[in-house]
């Protein structure tokens, strides 16, 4: 059992990219405007099949496909900021948790309807022949996967500590009336921040739909996942996001060794203990 | 009747109150005072049970109160205000003073469906009660308004008329003559002082010197978490260190 | 107007004993079966979401966990509903105050959250735990109860008309003890939670204790709905305790009126009733209702109750005599 070891925690990192990506999203929108986006699952599923259809009813090439569809949520992302999220702001917890959970039903729904339920491939330019990595076998969509999630991470790390935007986001973040009052436009820092968190959903999303399948359903899950995340690493936490989602695909990547049917029900579980010992999560503020 | 022993508490490495120390005697009204950011709000939230205190105790009517949870000091008695006005939005004026007598009687499921006779006894006191506090606090008139639609100052009324309703026994608040203009300021004071008639102990935290000066029968003073000076307004106002630490020239008119 | 309002609770009670021949054996009945069982539901999670201001999004759970009680004593102990609907309530609220207990330290979020988790906790037990709930296969067979009456013979509550007068009575005495509950010192504890948790805690209300009352009670509620259901369509599966379930029921809540009980039941008749007699297909009935929650708490959140009351206001107002004498509330 032991010798698989190395190939468990490689599968569980693997999971945990994916998790660190949707929560990422979730987590800065919830820091930013203290909304519990119940629809961000969405974003992840649309990130997914609008690759699908890309790549199968346009013969897009995979790598374009993947960039149109992050751009397109993000778009979307940031028009749904402007028209609904926007209300949603000083409006009672009840309101926008079920505005939220609306607009998940009613997208998910579309997309059902649009695309059926059946569950779908990417198609990419990736052989499915396995790679040996020391005593680690995968795929080589795998490993991209991996990559391009890691490259996302260092990528946002870099324009938020290193570009004058991303200097705004972290003021507008810490204290948003002090950054109004020095002429950052707390509008538009909204509306991108919702926007970019839409959009690595959907990257993961496509990740996902490029290694396994994507379906019109996975969304409600993802948020879910994502919502455990969260908490586990602490709302608002960008380092608790990544943190949060490696570990919680690790703790399911080991999960399954005890049981594969409940497997999901351990991120569940550290959610209930999270809150009853440490409700600020890994990285958050009492 | 309530007594602080050297009470400190920190907040990270800030030290917001240190070795305080204070008796409150009963039926007297009493003022905190002191400038922005002494510990005077902090010192309200301890004594009713909203931060624990570092060190210390805090003694009412020979209890220890200073681990309980807010509703149980409510319970014993001890009400008070907030320094930013808090009422219950929806509901009527009416009905936010009925809420107040809610103190300490709770309900089970059980008693409401089987104990009808003394439900309603409980509601028909509530009844009977709320308009003498409303006439009390001059609020009568607004009885079916909703709460969030009154004024400012009204809802400083309410405040008060709620914490009535929980027959209290000592009532800490929290600068209730902020934002008020003389008027209204002196319609407070004599609130206060019909408080004090009803043989309400008062505890006062206040930047109103004509009200402090005006009403209080004992004075504390707290700088930088410490207390300073306490005693007869006359006393304190004379005070030295009091002069220096805040007062200046704020004094001299108040005194007129 | 004691008078009127007499007249009214009679006519209500012989227009809905005269329902079942007017509408006869069929899937109309059906659906107002249906409607009555989960009014007792959206009533129950009233209490908890629109008097005590929890966001409870887990819901199903205790609606599933009433029915796999209620089911699995009649299958295998032979306990008939009465028994079963109880133990299911019992348990359902039992679950509800553990939960509560546990996690209603925190608010916000954070408890909305931990509903969530535990209700996907136990919809993930009822899957697979096949041993006992037989997983996707379910739980089939579980029979309406049966009356056996002292001079022989016995009340089976087989056909729709029976049972939609059990479901009927039944739901009358549970909102019944709901209203009475709301409209009470309790009912006031939890409003004054809802509105100003702060303010109620230094007026000696004990917020937590009470927190954990109202999602108690809206637990129990929702397990005697389940029990009911399960003896109604005889079959209990974990499908039940899928998250569509919570937001149907939160859905009946929030667009009949939250806080007000009779809204809630108001819903519960509309949203079960309304999809299937407008035959939409499946995939957009679930559309509209999304767009619905959406759109009622953008811009209607007092629920359909609101508009109702309002209109009465307005109609008042319009006409100057009635506005003198009536003094309904």
């Amino acid at each position: 059992m032991l010798d698989y070891f190395p190939q468990y925690l490689f599968n569980g990192l693997l999971i945990g990219t994916n998790y660190a990506l949707i929560a990422m999203g979730l987590t800065v929108i919830f820091g930013l405007m203290n909304i519990a986006n119940f629809a961000h699952g969405q974003f992840y599923m649309l990130g997914g099949f609008i690759a699908y259809q890309l790549t199968t009813t346009l013969g897009l090439n995979f790598f374009a496909a993947l960039v149109v569809s992050v751009v397109v949520v993000t778009g979307l992302g940031i028009l749904l900021e402007r028209t609904i999220f926007k209300r949603l702001r000083n409006k009672p917890l009840i309101s926008s948790v079920l505005v939220t959970i609306g607009l998940a039903i009613l997208i998910e729904n579309l997309a059902l309807v649009l695309w059926g339920a059946r569950p779908e491939a990417i198609p990419n330019p990736f052989p499915l022949t396995p790679v040996q990595i020391g005593p680690i076998f995968t795929t080589q969509p795998r490993l991209f996967a991996v990559v391009v999630t890691l490259a996302a991470i260092v990528i946002i790390h870099l324009l938020l500590h290193y570009t004058r935007a991303g200097k705004a986001v972290r003021a507008t973040f810490q204290q948003q009336e002090a950054a109004a009052l020095v002429g950052i436009d707390i509008e538009l820092i909204y509306s991108i921040t919702f926007g970019i968190g839409a959009g690595l959903a959907a990257l993961g999303g496509v990740l996902l739909g490029t290694i396994f399948y994507v379906n019109p359903t996975m969304g409600d899950v993802a948020t879910l996942k994502a919502f455990v995340v969260t908490i586990l690493g602490g709302m608002g936490s960008f380092p608790g996001a990544i943190v949060g989602g490696l570990l919680l695909g690790i703790a399911e990547s080991f999960g399954t060794l005890v049981s594969s049917a409940y497997k999901d029900a351990i991120g569940y579980v550290l959610v209930i203990l999270v809150l009853l010992y440490r409700p600020q999560g890994l990285f958050g503020k009492a | 009747m309530l007594e602080l022993r050297n009470l400190g508490i920190s907040f990270g490495g800030l030290k917001a109150l240190s070795d305080v120390s204070l008796r409150v005697e009963a039926g007297l009204i009493s003022s905190i005072i002191g400038p922005n950011g002494a510990g005077k709000t902090t010192l309200f939230n301890i004594i009713t049970g909203l931060r624990r205190p570092s060190t210390g105790t805090i003694t009412y009517e020979g209890k220890n109160i200073t681990a309980m949870k807010p509703s149980r000091i409510a319970g014993l008695g001890v009400i008070r205000t907030f320094q930013k006005t808090e009422v219950f939005p929806r509901l009527c004026v009416h009905d936010c003073v009925r809420t107040g007598f809610l103190c300490d009687r709770s309900f089970s499921p059980w008693e409401v469906l089987f104990r009808s006779r003394e439900v309603q006894r409980f509601d028909s006191h509530r009844s009977s009660k709320t308009d003498a506090i409303l006439d009390f606090v001059g609020l009568r008139h607004h009885s079916e308004a909703l709460a969030s639609q009154l004024s400012y100052g009204e809802q400083r009324l309410l405040e008060i008329a709620v914490g009535l309703a929980a027959s209290p026994r000592l009532m800490l608040l929290d600068e209730p003559a902020s934002g008020m203009n003389v008027d209204e300021a002196e319609r407070m004071m004599m609130l206060i002082r019909r408080l004090k008639d009803r043989g309400i102990t008062v505890v006062l935290v206040e930047h109103n010197m004509r009200v402090v000066m005006g009403i209080s029968d004992y004075v504390v003073v707290l700088d930088c978490g410490q207390t300073i000076a306490k005693g007869a307004p006359r006393e304190v106002s004379e005070d030295a260190a009091v002069i220096t630490a805040y007062l200046g020239r704020g004094w001299k008119s108040a005194e007129h | 107007m004691l008078l009127s309002r007499l007249a009214f609770w009679i006519a209500a009670t012989l227009f809905v004993l005269a329902l079942p021949f007017v509408l006869g054996e069929g899937y109309h009945l059906h659906l107002l079966i249906m409607a009555t069982i989960f009014a007792i539901v959206a009533a129950g999670l009233d209490i908890t979401v629109g008097y005590a201001g929890l966001l409870s999004l887990g819901h199903a759970a205790f609606f599933g966990i009433g029915a796999y009680t209620s089911a699995l004593l009649f299958l295998h102990f032979g306990i008939p509903m009465w028994g079963g609907m109880i133990s299911g309530a019992v348990l359902a609220g039992l679950a509800a105050f553990l939960l509560g207990f546990l996690i209603l330290n925190v608010r916000g979020h954070r408890f909305v959250i931990s509903t969530v988790a535990f209700a996907e906790i136990m919809r993930l037990v009822a899957n697979n735990w096949t041993d006992v709930t037989r997983g996707q296969r379910g739980l089939p067979g579980i029979l309406p109860p049966v009356i056996d009456l002292p001079w022989g013979g016995s009340i089976n509550f087989v056909s729709k008309t029976a049972f939609f007068y059990l479901a009927v009575a039944i739901a009358v005495i549970c909102i019944g003890i709901m209203w009475r509950i709301a409209h009470s010192p309790l009912g006031d504890a939890f409003i004054a939670l809802r509105e100003n948790e702060h303010l109620a805690e230094s007026v000696g209300i004990d917020a937590r204790r009470h927190a954990i009352q109202a999602f108690t009670i809206g637990g129990f509620f929702a397990g005697i709905g389940g029990s009911l259901y399960a003896h109604y369509v005889s079959f209990v599966g974990p499908d039940l305790l899928n998250f569509s379930y919570t937001t149907i029921f939160l859905v009946m809540v929030v667009t009949g009126g939250m806080g007000t009980i009779i809204g809630p039941v108001v819903g519960a008749l509309v949203f079960t009733l309304l999809p299937e007699y407008l035959r939409i297909a499946e995939g957009y009935r679930l559309i509209i209702f999304g767009g619905i929650l959406v759109l009622v708490m953008l811009f209607l959140s007092n629920g359909m109750i609101d508009i109702w009351t309002r209109l009465r206001n307005w109609l008042r107002r319009m006409s100057p005599t009635t506005g003198a004498q009536s003094t309904d509330a």
